[in-house]
């Protein structure tokens, strides 16, 4: 707040005009030419504080503008808290990245500490409670988690259990499924570490730019089931929503409102796609199923609470022997809505099929499925009493991540090390991560803009290639390339397919390749 | 900030000169230093307080200087006579004409304004006054005058009024007069600067009805409120009857009870001398605001409302606004919607209503024989949810931004159908402008031009 500025020329001039007239105006007979005692002695002193309070002024009015602010990127800056004070917003700390390790044991049954600490990559990811592996079902009792025990490989008795874990340290941490972990606390059950899922969903602090964004919606009517309404509503959402897009009406991926006789939607209905993670989640869902007589052919519907509105099924394993030959598909569980209608939802129902060789009643399965975390807990949050818009159809659902990977050149003034490489890596995938859902297209301009103004010795240049891979409506995938430095969201557009209304661009620097020029 | 040193750099060594007494002159510095110290305390407290982001306390606070070119006087150096030229501009001509020097002194005309060039680059005043206090003389902006950026255009005699002059002989050797005035910039609404950073600068010009809808939510008053004034429509505010109709130069008035309402000469009247009016009725210009309940009254004019486009699961269709026949297909009875290029209802939609009506968790709604599409769906189908609208606008852009902010703080399970007629812009650039900046679910993404009527038709949902 003491950063002062000091007047220029004309700002001093018009000062000086101004206190001439005071005195003329109440004075007129006093002598205030230039030279005369007056003009020196207190005109020119008290011009030069008008000058100064008009430059300060006037300096203050830019900084404290929403305009000026929301193209701030800085994090520490006391205007901006002052300012979004008005709007009754306070800077958010930084949140911790969340995923799930996977560990391969011995037993049937073991316990983490608290804290118990695995190295992904260098990133320290630690158990958030104490945790006990056992059972067949996932549960928190009295600050201790219970993880499901997996039959993973019976005939060498070994087992597998998903462990949640954080970073321990807050900010936009991103690892990919794959990176190498390592074990840093004695436990001799575990074989082996994989990172199957994402670590993802931390957030750095706030800038002045997110602030003020915040600040807009928070000065928005909550009463009123508006865009800005949802999403003054969702910020005190049990789970954080890092991005939300809202289809309604007329708009072509609002399939549940056009299923009546005459294919017109009739109104009230409101879909929420909302984006928790900045990458697919991955977990493996463990379900018993049992048919009244022994079978080869399999065909078992699967509503899932805590895996809401997943979006594929990656891998099948039934009595600890994977199946490769299963097909996917997708119902509703609710009468009067689509399959289609209900997709991404809590109303999502997962069909599965596939054949065994052998004639069984009752199957121990367990399958790994992408998904977007906390669909469930948003709806029943939305769905409460407080919550729900009168007249309004609200059903969430899970944005459709668009994973990127991203080659282009870079120049740089100087020998970079590898630090500032990553550094330059995170400051592009954090760009891209920022991007609202429903985003049109990704232009490789805002990546320039991104790097140039954290790195200003750093360049990146065209040409640079850009993938694309979505989950499609069925569960299969499908890829966009692109090489003009726009990778378009808007594939595949069709009525039946998703909208890029519903997708989102996600890209993490271990994806990102820069060639040094 | 060390105010007693930066008072005697101000001062410098000219008046320790002046008087010898050393006591004398640090007190005069500490005087000075003293009242800067409390200015600077004022300013922080301005900050800390948070009434930064409103500009009305720095505004009301802090006058500036205007000089207003009064006459030059220039010394012909060959014979050494001065020729004196008045420099206030008295025309008939446009506003336009006369900033880019298409008007002349020979074109002065009673009426018209006069136009004065500012000698400094200076804020927009929301009015003027002779002194800054005591002041005798007040004009009010667009009142007295109005500000362009550059110069003045009064509306009255500025020579008549009298005002503070000084003179100037200026480097170029030409003797300038002045008249001296001091400007308050007041801003013209508190909430300016949320409306130009979260909508845009187009619409700040209508900020309280934006800052309304924002804060508020969009209703069916304040929508057709923002709409109205991005179209130069007069929305009524109060009931009664029209008493009188008058023009005043450029503008034409309505008296309603004790309300005068204005508007350009160019705006439709929609109603006439003895008319009964509602609050809310629309008494001049293009828009036309329906609910569901008006269309079953009165269906609007096909030219005003050709026909609105629908989502359907095979694609977008058209719902006319005209009397038709139902299509009749194994026992069921299908909307008669048209394709976008005014086909007839396409084959593909009514396998989809026939295959939905055979289906026993699908809703089920009659069409009966004889209907208009347009109507059967906003009264119908969409009985309470809908809102239709239609505008000419001779600028697309602040009305494109009014969609969003309406877009942003509508119902989302509301529908809005919005008609926009361009003027002046190239119709076929409506549509894309709608849809590239709309984005997202309010302003749908299909929007259809109907060739027909050059309408350009974007639906609002939300």
């Amino acid at each position: 707040m003491s950063d002062y500025t000091e007047p220029n020329n004309s700002e001093f001039t018009s000062g000086e005009q101004v206190i001439l007239d005071i005195m003329s105006t109440v004075y007129p007979k006093l002598m205030t030419t230039s030279g005369s005692v007056l003009r020196e002695v207190v005109v020119r002193p008290l011009a030069y504080v008008y000058a100064w309070l008009t430059a300060n002024f006037n300096d203050m009015r830019k900084r404290t503008t929403m305009s000026y602010l929301r193209m701030s990127n800085a994090t520490d800056d006391p205007v901006a808290d002052a300012v979004a004070s008005n709007y009754f917003v306070t800077r958010r700390a930084g949140v911790r990245s969340k995923g799930v390790v996977t560990v391969i044991l011995n037993t049937e049954t073991t316990q983490f500490d608290s804290g118990d600490t695995f190295n992904a990559d260098g990133i320290a990811l630690a158990t958030p409670m104490r945790t006990i592996v056992m059972g067949s079902r996932f549960y928190v009792d009295n600050g201790v988690q219970y993880v499901p025990s997996i039959p993973y490989d019976t005939a060498n008795g070994l087992y597998l259990a998903n462990i949640p874990v954080y970073a321990v340290e807050s900010g936009n941490i991103e690892l990919a499924p794959g990176a190498s972990v390592a074990v840093e606390f004695a436990n001799s059950s575990i074989e082996s570490v994989m990172l199957t899922s994402p670590v993802s969903g931390g957030r750095d602090v706030e800038t002045d730019a997110e602030l003020m964004a915040r600040a807009e919606y928070n000065t928005a009517s909550a009463g009123v089931g508006s865009y800005y309404g949802i999403k003054k509503k969702l910020a005190n959402s049990p789970v954080d929503v890092l991005g939300l897009s809202i289809v309604a009406g007329e708009d072509g991926p609002m399939w549940r409102a056009r299923y009546n006789t005459v294919g017109v939607s009739p109104g009230g209905y409101v879909d929420c796609y909302v984006k928790t993670y900045n990458q697919y989640a991955v977990d493996t869902l463990v379900q018993t199923i049992t048919h009244d007589t022994p079978q080869t052919h399999h065909e078992v519907e699967i509503r899932d609470e805590a895996h809401a509105g997943l979006f594929a099924v990656t891998q099948l394993t039934v009595n600890g022997t994977p199946v490769t030959n299963y097909s996917v598909a997708f119902g509703s569980s609710l009468s009067g809505v689509p399959a289609a209608g209900a997709r991404l939802s809590t109303l999502q129902t997962l069909i599965l099929t596939f054949d065994t060789n052998a004639s069984l009643q009752e199957l121990q399965s367990s399958i790994t499925v992408m998904y977007m975390p906390g669909v469930s807990a948003i709806q029943t949050f939305m769905d409460s009493d407080v919550n729900q818009f009168v007249g309004q159809s609200l059903l969430v659902k899970g944005a459709v991540p668009i994973t990127v990977t991203l080659a282009c050149k870079l120049e740089y003034n100087g020998t970079p090390d590898e630090n500032v490489i990553n550094g330059i890596k995170q400051c592009m995938a954090a760009r891209v991560n920022a991007y609202p859902v429903g985003a049109e297209a990704l232009n490789f301009s805002d990546l320039q803009d991104a790097v140039r103004t954290s790195y200003p010795e750093a360049s990146i240049r065209l040409p640079c290639s850009m993938t694309g891979s979505l989950v499609l409506k069925d569960g299969s995938t499908a890829g966009m390339f692109s090489t003009a430095g726009v990778l378009n969201a808007g594939y595949p557009v069709s009525v039946t397919e998703w909208s890029r209304a519903v997708c989102y661009f996600s890209l993490i620097a271990d994806n990102i390749r820069l060639e040094l020029i | 900030m060390n105010w007693l040193n930066k008072i005697k750099s101000i001062l410098g060594g000219f008046w320790a000169i002046v008087f010898s007494d050393k006591d004398f002159t640090l007190g005069v510095e500490k005087c000075h230093a003293l009242m800067s110290k409390h200015q600077q305390t004022l300013h922080d407290q301005w900050v800390a307080s948070g009434i930064a982001a409103d500009t009305r306390a720095f505004a009301s606070a802090l006058p500036f200087p205007i000089w207003l070119l009064k006459s030059e006087t220039r010394v012909n150096p060959s014979t050494g006579n001065t020729m004196m030229t008045s420099c206030v501009v008295h025309p008939a001509a446009s506003w336009d004409d006369i900033l880019n020097g298409n008007a002349g002194l020979d074109s002065r005309q009673d009426g018209g304004g006069f136009v004065v060039q500012s000698r400094y680059s200076i804020p927009m005043p929301r009015y003027m006054s002779d002194h800054v206090i005591d002041f005798t003389l007040t004009l009010f902006d667009k009142a007295d005058f109005t500000w362009d950026g550059h110069a003045f255009l009064f509306h009255v005699d500025p020579t008549a009024l009298n005002l503070p002059e000084v003179s100037i002989m200026d480097s170029d050797g030409i003797l300038r007069v002045y008249w001296k005035m001091f400007g308050w910039s007041m801003p013209e609404r508190a909430m300016n600067d949320m409306v130009n950073a979260i909508y845009s600068p187009e619409l700040s010009p209508y900020s309280d009805i934006v800052w309304d809808i924002h804060q508020n939510g969009a209703t069916y008053y304040n929508v057709k409120e923002l709409l109205g004034a991005v179209t130069e429509s007069v929305i009524c505010r109060n009931s009664g009857a029209v008493d009188y109709f008058w023009t005043e130069q450029d503008t034409q008035c309505m008296l309603v009870g004790e309300h005068v309402y204005t508007a350009p000469l160019t705006a439709a009247r929609n109603f006439d001398r003895g008319s009964n009016v509602r609050e809310g009725d629309v008494l001049f210009g293009s828009l036309k605001f329906m609910s569901s309940q008006d269309m079953e009254q009165s269906m609007p004019d096909a030219t005003m409302a050709p026909g609105m486009s629908v989502m359907t699961d095979v694609g977008q269709l058209i719902a006319e606004n005209a009397g038709k026949e139902a299509v009749e297909q194994d026992g069921v009875s299908v909307l008669p919607l048209v394709g976008s290029y005014g086909a007839s209802t396409p084959g593909e939609y009514v396998e989809l209503c026939v295959a939905n009506a055979h289906e026993d968790d699908c809703a089920y709604i009659p069409v009966p024989s004889e209907v208009n599409p347009l109507q059967f769906v906003m009264c119908t189908l969409r009985r309470g949810c809908g809102i239709l609208t239609s505008l000419i606008a001779t600028g697309t852009k602040p009305v494109e931004e009014a969609l969003e902010c309406i877009r942003k703080s509508i119902m989302a399970s509301g529908m809005m159908t919005v008609y926009v007629q361009a003027e002046g812009d190239n119709v076929v650039t409506v549509p894309s402008a709608f849809s590239a900046v709309a984005g997202n679910a309010a302003v749908a993404e299909d929007i259809t031009v109907t060739a027909k009527n050059m309408f350009a038709e974007a639906e609002v949902m939300l």
